[in-house]
């Protein structure tokens, strides 16, 4: 090798090693450098461009990542409608079940203290006609057992952190409140067979017609004396209660097992696609787990309103009302009550042969 | 009196009976949250 031969070996070998140990910029590489800090974007779209506080704050709003186990929710480090979610249930809906259920606790005494007791006023016959039989007074118990025992454990979950570990100690009230929640969980099944036992046993008798309105516009005769419009085997507040019931306890029912088998129903994004048809603007492409936040909420909602339209019903049929709970008692009603609130009923039931026509006049008549 | 309060303790009875087979049943069925969420079978 010649002398400017072995001056260019040497160069050259220089100049790799220069490029390699980043003394001299490699020239098609800090052309791309200098094309990347000019145009504020990295190569490969690596996020070294992005700043911690942009990173963090879309981490906080709820970005979905991927994650390599099964539960592909864990893909979502920070699930902001939690917050909403507490906020409410905190907030707004027990502030409103709050004052409802006290609400209707005021009510009915105003109601008791100014109307009184409703008394059978041709007074008390001795005679009896059968109101409802065995299995319907079953049905009746089997739902509003298991009713009661759902409010209490449910009340307790959403007030009870506010009154009873003052009351009975943090220690009980953990214990009673684990306890509240597998009774919660388990008799939710016997109330949801009564429902549907109770709406089987009681449509035919439930339909709503048009001499509901009388009974409707004199107010049921609840808040004059000697006053009873017509009514059927059930009048229209009974009707109310009964489809409240229903279809209240129905979507109690669908909302709690969506709340049982979390994430694997889906309810709410069809129910609002077709709220959405009458002028809504609620949210269709739902999460799993906002489905279960939005079930969450309105179980609770839905809930508390049951537990007062319940209230209301358990004062008008034993204090409210002299001889009403005999229904659901023995199922045998006195045959005076029975005119007075449900005369057309018991005209079918003398034309039936199923009680004896006494002759006197009927009250509504 | 005993009549009167018989078809309520029958209808709680009964709620409590299927009370409690509901929940030896979804205590048998459900693998519980513990095992659905687990990450022991997480693939890196």
């Amino acid at each position: 090798m010649s002398g400017a031969g072995l001056r260019g070996f040497w160069l050259a070998l220089f100049v790799v090693f220069a490029v390699q140990t980043g003394i001299v910029p490699a020239p098609g590489l800090d052309a791309a450098s200098a094309w990347a800090q000019t145009s504020g974007t990295v190569p490969g779209n690596s996020a070294g461009n992005v700043s911690d506080a942009e990173f963090w704050r879309a981490i906080r709003k709820g970005v979905t990542g991927s994650v390599s186990i099964p539960d592909k929710k864990a893909g979502v480090l920070v699930q902001s409608d939690g917050d909403e979610l507490r906020a409410f249930r905190n907030g707004p809906m027990s502030q409103f079940g709050g004052w409802i259920l006290l609400a209707v606790l005021v009510v009915l005494a105003l109601f008791l203290a100014l109307r009184g007791r409703i008394r059978v006023e041709a007074g008390m016959s001795g005679e009896t006609v059968e109101r409802f039989n065995p299995f319907e007074r079953f049905v009746h118990w089997l739902t509003a057992s298991s009713f009661v025992i759902l409010a209490l454990s449910g009340l307790n979950t959403l007030y009870g952190k506010y009154l009873l570990p003052e009351l009975i100690g943090k220690s009980t009230f953990a214990t009673l409140t684990l306890w509240g929640k597998v009774a919660h969980t388990s008799i939710a099944w016997a109330f949801m067979l009564g429902i549907a036992l109770m709406f089987v046993s009681w449509v035919k008798d439930n339909i709503p017609r048009a001499i509901d309105l009388q009974w409707l516009l004199a107010a049921g005769g609840l808040f004059t004396k000697g006053v009873h419009p017509p009514s059927g085997r059930f009048n229209a507040g009974q009707k109310f209660i009964f489809w409240a019931v229903v279809l209240g306890g129905g979507s109690l029912s669908l909302s709690g097992l969506s709340l049982l088998f979390p994430f694997e129903m889906q309810m709410f994004a069809g129910t609002f696609k077709v709220l959405n048809l009458f002028g809504f603007e609620l949210p269709t492409q739902l999460t799993p787990l906002q489905e279960t936040q939005y079930a969450l909420m309105w179980h609770g909602f839905l809930a508390l309103v049951m537990i007062a339209v319940i209230v209301a019903h358990i004062y008008i049929g034993s204090l409210g009302m002299e001889g009403a709970f005999d229904a659901v008692g023995t199922g045998q009603v006195d045959v005076n009550w029975a005119r007075e609130h449900h005369n057309l009923w018991v005209a079918e039931l003398e034309q039936s042969g199923q009680a004896a026509d006494t002759g006197r006049p009927h009250p509504a008549e | 009196m005993h009549s009167r309060w018989k078809s309520m303790w029958m209808g709680t009875l009964a709620a409590v009976a299927i009370a409690i087979l509901a929940g030896v049943i979804m205590d048998r069925v459900n693998p519980g949250v513990g095992a659905r969420y687990s990450s022991s079978s997480t693939r890196l």
